[in-house]
């Protein structure tokens, strides 16, 4: 067998459903065996704040998709959005934060949660995953 | 140990995965996280609701080179699948 790719993920959009479904791509990527290399950017980086999520505002389409998917939550279909950070995180998954989008966002390393790695630069990134498949999200 | 026959044969089932209410891919996270508790050679049972699994299961199994013994649904719409620790 040849060695399976890793898979990097760009999450630049802050939607709720989004980064949730970004997640839970790198959660099956990591139960089949693949290195997983996330990079945060942008509107993605506010999730990544310390307490963030509650203050986030969402339009009206994410108010709704972040309904049903925390209605699921409930009901124990999915997993809690803090969960499956966690989840990824502990199945050897790497958080990168955008230095560039820290900067424009007036973010401090400190802001963020334990779960961040490094932050870099894209260029840094592409390095990293030169071999991966890669998505932007 | 739990006993289960597939295919005329007795096999004992060292751990089981509930994993029915669960959406796509918890199922298969589950199954893997448990695999690695188990030994080699053991047998897994893993019981879900989730459509997904009809093609993620062999999909899982034959990307991560573990064995696939058996998959179906009982009466109740529940899935039950076998899968054999044949990779470390």
């Amino acid at each position: 067998m040849s060695a399976k790719p890793g898979l990097g993920i760009i999450i630049h959009s802050g939607s709720y459903d989004r980064i949730y479904h970004g997640l839970s791509l790198a959660l099956a990527a990591l139960a089949l065996g693949r290195e997983v290399k996330i990079f945060f950017s942008y509107w993605a980086l506010e999730y990544l704040r310390k307490k963030a999520q509650a203050d986030i505002s969402l339009d009206k389409e994410a108010a709704m998709h972040k309904e049903i998917i925390e209605r699921n939550i409930e009901r124990g279909h999915l997993l809690k959005f803090n969960e499956l950070t966690s989840q990824v995180k502990n199945m050897g998954a790497k958080f990168y934060v955008c230095t560039s989008s820290m900067g424009l966002l007036n973010i401090a390393r400190d802001e963020l949660v334990q779960e961040v790695d490094k932050s870099m630069g894209i260029t840094t990134f592409l390095t990293e995953t030169a071999d991966f498949q890669l998505l932007f999200i | 140990m739990k006993e289960t026959e597939i295919n005329g044969q007795n096999l004992k089932v060292a751990s089981t995965v509930d994993a029915v209410g669960l959406f796509c891919p918890l199922p298969v996270v589950k199954l893997k996280l448990e695999l690695e508790k188990i030994s080699l050679n053991d047998v897994i049972e893993l019981l879900a609701d989730d459509p997904g699994v009809l093609d993620d299961l062999p999909a899982w199994c034959g990307e991560t080179g573990n064995k696939l013994l058996s998959l179906v649904k009982n009466k109740e719409g529940i899935f039950i699948a076998h899968v054999r620790k044949t990779k470390d």
